[in-house]
C-alpha cells in the first residue's frame, strides 16, 4: 500500500514540478513578447540596441566558420551517397537535385541549429548563469533595470535573425560542397549539376527550411536563457546548466524538426 | 527649475537659477548654457541663491561649462551658494578649481 | 525624531517549512547608519533581500519612503529602486563592461543625460571612492577591494538617499576591509546618506554603526547604540560578541535528532 502510495506520490510530485517548470518558461516567453513588442508602444525603453548589435555580431562571428565547414562537408557527403545509389539507376544527373532539396528542406536548418545550440546557446547559458550566481542579475533588479529587456530581448532577437541567416548560408555552401565533389570526382558536368539543382528547388522548399530555422531559433534561444537564468549553486551549477542547455536544445531541435516536417507534409502538401 | 539669462553688458551674462538642480532639469540648464557658450560669452556669472539642492548631474553640467569656457578663455563664476550646494563642490574636491563667490560684488571682481 | 525612511513591521518569511524571519520590526531613520548583525543563518541577508524587494515576505509590511514594496507595481518598485543603492557581497559588477561603463549604467538607463555629462559624473564618483583613472579597466583586471569600491561608486551613481551594504568586508583582508568601512562612514556623512549594513563582523559593526540590531533565528533580540550592545546582558549577544562556543548557539544538533538521523524512526 505504502509503496503504491509513494509511487503515485512521486508521479504527482514530478508532474507538479514539470508544470511549475512549464509555467516559468511560459512566463519568460510572455515577458519577452511584452518587452519586445508591447513595451515600446507604452513609452518605455524597450531594449538595448547596442547590446542587440553586439549579440548579433558575436553570434555571427562565433558560428560563421563552423556552419560553413559543416555544411560544405555535409553537401559533399550527400552528393557522394546520392551518386552511389543513383548510379545504379543511371540517374546520376539527379545528384544535384537531391543535394539542393535536402539541404534546403532538412539538413541546412538542422545543421545550423545544432551548431548554434552548441556555440551560441551554450555561451548564452554560461554567461547568464555566471551573472546569476555572481548576483549580477540581482544587481540589475535593484538598480531598477528589468533583466528581460536588458538581457533577454537582445539575445532572442539576435538569434531569431542570425539563425535563419546562417541557414541560408548553409544552403549555399552545402550546394557548393555537393557541386565541387560532383564535378571533380563524380564526372557530372558543371552545367547539368547547377541546372538540376535549381530546377528541383522550388520556393516552397526554401520557405519550409526557413520556417523550421525560425522555430529552432526560438527553441535554442529560450532554452539557453531559461537554463542560464535558472542556475543555482555556483560555478558547478553553471557547468551543469550549460550541458543541460545544449542537450535539451538538440533534443528539442530534432523533435521539432519531426513535427514541422509532418506539418508541412500533411497540412501544406 | 527656472532659468533666467540676462545680458548685463557686452560679454557679461548673468544666469539666475531657481529650484532644485537634479537629473530632471540639468539637461535643460545645459541647453541654456550651451547657447551662451556658442556665442562665446566671455564672462558668465551664475546666481545659485535660490537653489537648495544640486546633484551630481548639476555639478557635471557646471564642470562641462567650465571646461568649454576655458577653451576660449572665458570666465565662469558661481555665487550665492547655500552651504549644502557648496558642500557638493567640496565633496567632489572641485571647490578650489571653480570660482565660488559670496555675493554679486565679489563675483564681478572675480570675473575681471 | 524624524519620520523613518524604512519601516519594517512584523515581517515573516518561510522557506518551505522553515521560518527564517519570525516577526521582525525595525525602523531606519534618515541619515543614520544602521548595522544588522547576527550569525550565519540568522536571517539577516533574507531581511535585506526582503527590504530591497528581491523577495517577498509572506506576512508583514516593508515601507520605503512610505511606500509599500509588496503592493507596489513593477514600475513603482523601479521608481523606489532609483532612490537607493546596493553594494553586493561579491560586488556584482558586470564583467563584460569596463569600470566606467559599470558606474555609468544606472545613469544611462534612468536619465536623459548626455554622454559627456555622464562621463564627468563617472569621474567624480570614481574620485569619491579613490579610483580616479580606472575607467577603462575591466572588473577582472582589478583586485577584490577595488571591485568593492567600483561597486560602491555604482551604488551612489544616482545620488541615492539610502545605500544598503551586504557584508561589505566579506572576502577582504582586514586592512582593505577597514578601508571600505572608512569609505562607508565618510560617504554616508558627506553625502548625508542613510546606510543599512548587514554584517557578522564585529569590529566593522562597532566601527561604523550609529545603531545596531542583533538578529537571532529571525528575531530582533537586541537593539541599541554600539556601547549598549557591547554591554548587553542578552546571552546570545554576549556569546556572539565574545565568540564563545558555549551559549545559546549550540554547535551540536540535539542528540535526539542525531540518533534519528542515523537510525530512522525505529525505537532504540
Amino acid at each position: 500500500m505504502t509503496k503504491l502510495e509513494s509511487y503515485f506520490g512521486s508521479i504527482g510530485k514530478t508532474t507538479h514540478q514539470f508544470l511549475i517548470e512549464v509555467a516559468k518558461i511560459w512566463q519568460l516567453v510572455t515577458d519577452f513578447f511584452y518587452w519586445a513588442i508591447l513595451a515600446p508602444f507604452k513609452g518605455k525603453k524597450s531594449f538595448g540596441r547596442e547590446a542587440f548589435s553586439r549579440q548579433l555580431f558575436f553570434m555571427g562571428n562565433e558560428s560563421l566558420f563552423i556552419v560553413a565547414l559543416v555544411s560544405a562537408s555535409v553537401g559533399a557527403v550527400l552528393a557522394l551517397q546520392a551518386a552511389y545509389q543513383l548510379k545504379e539507376f543511371g540517374a546520376l544527373m539527379y545528384t544535384g537535385a537531391l543535394v539542393s532539396v535536402s539541404m534546403a528542406r532538412e539538413l541546412g536548418p538542422i545543421i545550423t541549429a545544432i551548431v548554434i545550440a552548441g556555440r551560441v546557446g551554450a555561451s548564452i547559458t554560461a554567461e547568464l548563469g555566471t551573472m546569476k550566481v555572481q548576483e549580477e542579475v540581482d544587481a540589475l533588479v535593484t538598480m531598477g533595470i528589468p533583466p528581460i529587456p536588458f538581457l533577454v530581448v537582445p539575445r532572442i532577437l539576435a538569434i531569431i535573425i542570425m539563425l535563419p541567416s546562417l541557414t541560408v548560408l548553409s544552403y549555399a555552401i552545402g550546394i557548393l560542397g555537393g557541386y565541387l565533389i560532383s564535378t571533380t570526382s563524380l564526372g557530372i558536368g558543371s552545367e547539368v549539376y547547377l541546372q538540376e539543382s535549381f530546377d528541383a528547388l522550388v520556393a516552397k522548399d526554401l520557405m519550409t527550411g526557413l520556417a523550421k530555422s525560425f522555430v529552432f531559433s526560438l527553441l535554442v534561444g529560450f532554452i539557453a536563457i531559461y537554463t542560464g537564468l535558472g542556475v543555482r549553486g555556483g560555478a558547478e551549477g553553471v557547468g551543469r546548466a550549460t550541458t543541460q542547455s545544449v542537450v535539451a536544445s538538440i533534443i528539442a531541435i530534432i523533435v521539432a524538426d519531426g513535427i514541422c516536417t509532418a506539418v508541412f507534409y500533411y497540412v501544406f502538401p | 527649475m527656472k532659468i533666467q539669462v540676462k545680458q548685463e553688458s557686452e560679454g557679461l551674462e548673468l544666469v539666475e537659477l531657481q529650484g532644485d538642480l537634479d537629473f530632471h532639469c540639468s539637461p535643460e540648464l545645459r541647453e541654456a548654457l550651451s547657447k551662451l557658450v556658442d556665442r562665446q560669452a566671455s564672462k558668465i556669472l551664475i546666481d545659485l541663491k535660490q537653489v537648495g539642492y544640486v546633484d551630481s548631474s548639476g555639478l557635471a553640467t557646471f564642470v562641462e561649462l567650465f571646461q568649454k569656457m576655458k577653451r576660449y578663455g572665458g570666465k565662469l563664476v558661481l555665487f550665492n551658494l547655500t552651504q549644502s550646494v557648496r558642500s557638493v563642490f567640496e565633496i567632489a574636491k572641485l571647490d578650489s578649481i571653480f570660482k565660488l563667490a559670496q555675493n554679486r560684488e565679489e563675483a564681478l571682481t572675480l570675473a575681471q | 525624531m524624524s519620520e523613518p525612511v524604512i519601516e519594517i513591521r512584523n515581517v515573516q518569511k518561510w522557506f518551505g517549512e522553515r521560518r527564517v524571519l519570525t516577526g521582525v520590526n525595525v525602523d531606519v531613520h534618515e541619515g543614520e547608519t544602521l548595522v544588522i548583525m547576527g550569525g550565519s543563518g540568522c536571517g539577516k541577508s533574507t531581511l535585506l533581500r526582503a527590504i530591497i524587494g528581491l523577495m517577498h515576505p509572506e506576512e508583514g509590511s516593508i515601507k520605503i519612503f512610505g511606500q509599500d514594496m509588496a503592493s507596489a507595481t513593477d514600475d513603482e518598485k523601479n521608481e523606489i529602486r532609483k532612490k537607493f543603492g546596493m553594494l553586493f557581497q561579491g560586488s556584482a559588477l558586470f564583467n563584460s563592461l569596463t569600470v566606467g561603463e559599470n558606474v555609468a549604467l544606472p545613469l544611462k538607463e534612468h536619465t536623459d543625460l548626455d554622454d559627456d555629462i555622464i562621463n564627468i559624473i563617472v569621474k567624480v564618483k570614481l574620485e569619491l571612492v579613490g579610483l580616479t583613472g580606472f575607467e577603462s579597466l575591466k572588473p577582472f583586471e582589478i583586485s577584490g577591494g577595488m571591485k568593492k569600491r567600483v561597486a560602491l561608486a555604482r551604488a551612489i551613481a544616482l545620488d541615492p538617499k539610502i545605500v544598503f551594504y551586504d557584508e561589505p568586508g566579506a572576502g577582504l583582508d582586514p586592512i582593505t576591509a577597514s578601508v571600505i568601512d572608512h569609505l562607508i562612514m565618510d560617504l554616508s556623512k558627506k553625502l548625508k546618506m542613510t546606510s543599512v549594513v548587514v554584517t557578522h563582523e564585529m569590529t566593522s559593526a562597532f566601527r561604523i554603526a550609529d545603531r545596531i540590531i542583533v538578529l537571532q533565528q529571525g528575531k530582533v533580540v537586541a537593539e541599541g547604540g554600539p556601547e549598549a550592545i557591547r554591554k548587553s546582558d542578552h546571552p546570545y549577544v554576549k556569546q556572539f560578541i565574545h565568540g564563545e562556543i558555549d551559549g545559546p548557539i549550540s554547535f551540536k544538533e540535539s542528540r535526539d535528532s542525531y540518533l534519528k538521523g542515523i537510525f530512522g524512526d525505529e525505537e532504540i
